[in-house]
């Protein structure tokens, strides 16, 4: 029988058994060596091909990936707005600014320009750069210093959804000087342009709030011209472009006249053109000239009195000369028109001053309406035209006043830009807001060619 | 190594200085403007941990090439380096904030994955498999000493072979008794048709599967087939042969077993075929990326 004790089993090994290499540990050993090597070897290749790719943080966004392999052109030293070579960490704002204008924010203001790259952070993917993260305003914002002290505005802004202020467009009353209903507009069963036998009219906000591009027409309530589509204006062009964000502004041609006609004087047919005073003042002395030369007996007639004018009674007229007949009739038309017609819509300053002293006109004061109400920010009509003007617009329902600013408040806004992370539309600062004050912009010299921006260049 | 009570209090810290970690990544990440980044000083922190960490499991290699070195046991070394290089893992998630970034760090993240899913693994298999290998391999030895032990069991039944195909020489050997002498005496005397039988079964079928590493092939690779060609031999032979064969037997069996440890074994280490040479090149990769990050 086989035996064998613990002293036969221990025996049997080679006591030094750990110190040799057995094929195992070299097998081990080798390919612990080989594989760093060929990982090595591939950088080697990369180093002398004179690719840094591999080095790189991270994939370039799609605006700059034509630069992805040429490092140097960010990442360049620079001594003021001269390159010098080498090779930079962080890519320095003269490198961008080579490329792109960026005028400052507020130069005179602010207590510290942040650098391009904070802001429009660069190897992270094919993001939108202009996409800047909401704290690079709220380092600021949440508790906004300037170099003057503490500024006029809200000074404590956190984000879009939490805490924003309300747009400074609903803060003061619409200085507007021409008189407009919008409750009367928007009820149903209107009586239309003169001559209507019905009130069949039922008016849509795009009937007068159109987007800038298309102002063209055609417009069911202008003019005759305008109520086809008109070749007055250049047509749409195939590309979209920034005409579609901006309502255009309202005009009386194009969006009152039809119903709102401006007739002057029975005896002449038409409307007075929508004009200055002195035009129109001139305007109703040639009808009338021309009336008379046509009728040269009209002047023998008596008018017989009417009451043209609420609360004023006139009295019949019995001319002595046409001349004597034109000036009555010029007055009493005149007098109609501003005190009535032109009146209706348009203030006019009653001072002595504001008459113009040559002719006696009135002096309409201008209409200062405002054609962009948020002068800070942007707002996209064309992104938002699948919602129903009323439900933003809801007030202009009902808005019986000038003075009532119709544009939604911040919580109408909030409804989809809620600034909840899944569930909401973008709420960023960037959506509306712009960091660069353009207007500071200056005339740009490019410096690169082709070839050198995608390395081709020798 | 098996993971049981004694890694609790690696486990326990492990699991604090993870939610530590996490408690300062989170907020980081949340007011980060452009999320978290590697280049951040909270980002180079990370990094910077994570990388010793990396550097402390690497350790363990050298530990386990000094052994008489007075630096802790074993398998405190190695309950760290399963440990903490696990921790690794999410210092240098944080690190990355979770992005691939260009491609020697993607290639980094590629390989320190791989390097963690490795070892993983094989811990896995460090926990389950000394078990099984305890109930299944009855003679289990040296998994370093087997090629030698195989050959000591082919000089071994080489002896015994003696006993029923004898050479001069053999007969004389000082190791075989007297008892066994008498047997092969007989045996050649009486039935040289059986011994040569026995003979060509040793020389074809036994011997070369006691030599061979693996033995593909071989029907004595079955305990059931290996049985049923011991019986045959004792059948056509003489009775005082039997405790030959029998010894025979027991050293196809212990063979069986050496073969089955060789298994277990390649199982329990082949992972590290993976797992080293990766971890190597994550350690020198890290290095360079460490070095162009922080210089460039």
């Amino acid at each position: 029988m086989r035996k064998r004790t613990a002293k036969q089993l221990g025996t049997r090994h080679d006591l030094n058994y750990f110190k040799t290499w057995t094929r195992r540990k070299l097998a081990l050993a080798l390919l612990a060596a080989c594989v760093p090597v060929l990982f090595l070897a591939w950088l080697g290749v990369q180093g002398l091909r004179g690719d840094s790719v591999p080095y790189s943080s991270g994939k370039m966004s799609r605006a700059h990936a034509v630069l992805g392999k040429q490092c140097d052109t960010c990442h360049a030293n620079f001594v003021g707005t001269l390159r010098v070579g080498g090779f930079r960490k962080h890519a320095q704002d003269q490198a961008c600014l080579t490329c792109h204008q960026a005028p400052a924010h507020h130069a005179d203001l602010v207590t510290f320009t942040p650098t391009c790259g904070s802001c429009h952070a660069e190897h992270v993917g094919s993001v939108q750069l202009a996409r800047t993260a909401d704290q690079n305003c709220t380092q600021c914002h949440s508790d906004l210093k300037t170099t003057h002290g503490s500024p006029h505005m809200v000074n404590a802004i956190l984000s879009f959804g939490k805490q924003h202020p309300e747009f400074a467009a609903l803060k003061k009353p619409d200085l507007t000087t021409i008189a407009f209903n919008h409750s009367v507009h928007m009820k149903s069963g209107l009586l239309g342009p003169p001559g209507s036998k019905t009130r069949n009219v039922d008016l849509e906000c795009s009937d007068c709030h159109r987007p800038s591009g298309e102002q063209q027409g055609p417009w069911r309530f202008g003019s005759a011209q305008w109520q086809h589509a008109s070749a007055n204006e250049a047509p749409l062009g195939p590309m979209r472009d920034s005409r579609e964000a901006l309502m255009g502004p309202i005009s009386y041609d194009k969006h009152c006249i039809a119903c709102h006609s401006l007739p002057f004087d029975t005896k002449a047919a038409g409307s007075v053109p929508h004009e200055t005073p002195a035009v129109v003042d001139g305007f109703v002395r040639t009808a009338l000239t021309q009336y008379l030369k046509t009728n040269p007996a009209a002047w023998r007639e008596t008018e017989a009195a009417t009451r043209r004018i609420p609360g004023v009674q006139q009295v019949a007229l019995q001319a002595k000369s046409p001349d004597d007949w034109l000036k009555d009739r010029v007055a009493s038309d005149e007098t109609l028109l501003w005190g009535k017609t032109c009146k209706q819509c348009h203030a006019e300053t009653t001072s002595p001053d504001a008459h113009d002293s040559q002719l006696g006109l009135p002096k309409i004061q201008p209409a200062s309406m405002p054609t962009r109400w948020f002068s800070h920010s942007y707002f996209d009509h064309s992104a938002h035209s699948a919602v129903r003007c009323d439900s933003c617009h809801a007030a202009a329902l009902t808005s019986a006043r000038t003075s009532d600013v119709l544009i939604p408040g911040i919580d109408s806004c909030r409804s989809c830009h809620s600034g909840a992370s899944n569930s909401s539309a973008e709420s960023g600062c960037f959506l509306c807001h712009q960091y660069h004050d353009w207007q500071q912009r200056k005339p740009f010299k490019p410096v690169y060619t082709i070839p050198q921006l995608t390395g081709q260049a020798d | 190594m098996r993971i049981d009570h004694t890694h609790k209090r690696w486990a326990i810290v492990t699991a604090i200085l993870f939610l530590v970690s996490l408690a300062v990544y989170v907020p980081y990440s949340l007011e980060s403007a452009h999320g978290p980044s590697g280049g951040s000083a909270i980002g180079i922190a990370f990094g910077v941990v994570g990388y010793g960490l990396m550097i402390f499991a690497t350790l363990l290699s050298l530990r386990k090439r000094f052994t008489t070195w007075r630096i802790g046991r074993a398998q405190t070394w190695m309950r760290g380096h399963l440990w903490l290089g696990l921790l690794s893992y999410p210092i240098i998630l944080f690190h990355a904030g979770f992005s691939l970034g260009g491609s020697l760090t993607t290639i980094l993240m590629i390989l320190l994955s791989l390097v963690i899913a490795s070892g993983i693994f094989g811990a896995v298999l460090q926990h389950y498999l000394p078990n099984l290998i305890t109930e299944r391999v009855a003679m289990e030895t040296i998994y370093d000493q087997i090629d030698r032990v195989r050959a000591q069991l082919v000089e071994e039944a080489d002896r015994l072979r003696l006993a029923f195909s004898p050479t001069l020489e053999g007969l004389l050997a000082p190791a075989m008794s007297n008892e066994r002498r008498i047997a092969a005496l007989t045996l050649k005397l009486v039935n040289s048709q059986t011994r040569s039988h026995l003979t060509e079964v040793y020389s074809d079928q036994i011997r070369p599967y006691l030599s061979a590493r693996s033995a593909r092939g071989s029907n004595l690779r079955s305990e059931r087939e290996s049985k049923l060609l011991f019986e045959q031999m004792r059948t056509v032979s003489p009775e005082m042969l039997h405790e030959i064969f029998n010894d025979l037997e027991n050293i196809c069996q212990e063979k069986r077993d050496l073969d089955r440890q060789s298994k277990y074994h390649r199982w329990l280490h082949s992972w590290l075929l993976g797992h080293v040479p990766l971890a190597a090149a994550v350690m020198v990769l890290g290095l360079i990326h460490a070095v162009v990050a922080l210089r460039y």
